[in-house]
């Protein structure tokens, strides 16, 4: 077990590492991708079945593919935008550093206190995992699932609005506009004289 | 040395794993500071790094409500990403950059 975890995991930060200093834009986005995968994996292992659908589901359909149509749309020059920032790196890697330590020291001095025999291994529940949550979120949790419902409209609204443009100088059909023509606004009747045009 | 291998995988892992996702999504922040879209992916690490940590501890202590508050995080993340990209988008097409820097207009 801990072989696979070593595994996915490492598979995991390489896959963080690639979003955060690879050169395209591109790249990153799917090296987020690769890390949403090992992610999912891990998530998978220790029973957390639907959660790592859904990761998959969620992050790599939907979220992933809205990165790669902006990237696809934005040309954007990012090592032009890093320089800017590289005399900070060291700094960044210090701080990074600083607080990782104090991370693992925490964990080596004052280890999780869970229940009994949480800190050994993490054992997935018998039965159902889809079925367990499903009996939780939708009594207990059932006013926030709405709540997340509304939130997703208003995301989906929001983007709509902000994204749409109404340009000027385009030839669009109104239809309101079309049928508000009537036939005594618009056509005349001229009687050109034989041998001369209309005008 | 196969032992090793073997062994069974503990909170302690999972909690090692979440923290350093969590310190290199914001390294990512900070590495990419004039980014946007990149320090949006970052984010898009850390909140992993939080999910993971959820559910891990949600399966240590055989309550599954840590995966359900993981579902919330997931929506709210698909949710900014997507208003996220959106002002990204309008950003750049007023600009024709995604420089923080340029995102000066509301200094007065």
């Amino acid at each position: 077990m801990l072989g696979l975890f070593s595994f996915f995991s490492f598979f995991l930060l390489l896959g963080a590492v690639g979003v955060v200093f690879s050169r395209h834009t591109v790249h990153a986005v799917l090296s987020l991708i690769f890390a949403f995968f090992n992610a999912a994996a891990l998530l998978i292992m220790i029973g957390a079945e639907f959660v790592g659908f859904m990761l998959i589901v969620v992050y790599v359909g939907a979220v992933a593919v809205l990165f790669l149509f902006v990237v696809m749309m934005l040309d954007v020059d990012r090592d032009a935008l890093r320089a800017a920032v590289a005399p900070h790196k060291k700094w960044v890697i210090f701080f990074a550093a600083v607080f990782v330590i104090e991370i693992l020291a925490l964990v080596a001095y004052h280890p999780p206190q869970l229940g009994a025999g949480a800190m050994g291994a993490l054992v997935p529940a018998q039965g159902d995992n889809v079925r367990a949550l499903g009996m939780v979120l939708y009594t207990t949790y059932a006013p926030l699932f709405y709540a997340a419902g509304m939130i997703l409209l208003l995301a989906m609204i929001g983007a709509i609005v902000l994204t749409l443009r109404q340009r000027s100088g385009v030839r669009r059909q109104v239809i309101a506009q079309q049928n508000a023509r009537r036939a005594e606004d618009t056509v005349t009747l001229a009687k050109p004289p034989s041998g001369e045009g209309v005008l | 040395m196969l032992d090793v291998l073997l062994q069974p995988v503990g909170i302690v892992h999972y909690f090692l794993l979440s923290t350093l996702l969590f310190v290199i999504g914001a390294m990512g922040i900070f590495l990419n500071r004039r980014h946007v879209l990149s320090m949006l992916m970052a984010l898009e690490l850390i909140l992993l790094a939080v999910n993971i940590n959820f559910v891990a501890f949600s399966v240590a202590h055989g309550n599954v409500e840590g995966q359900i508050f993981s579902f919330f995080i997931l929506t709210v993340a698909a949710a900014e990403a997507a208003i996220g990209l959106a002002i990204l988008v309008i950003f750049f097409r007023r600009h024709h950059t995604v420089d923080v820097a340029a995102m000066d207009t509301l200094k007065g």
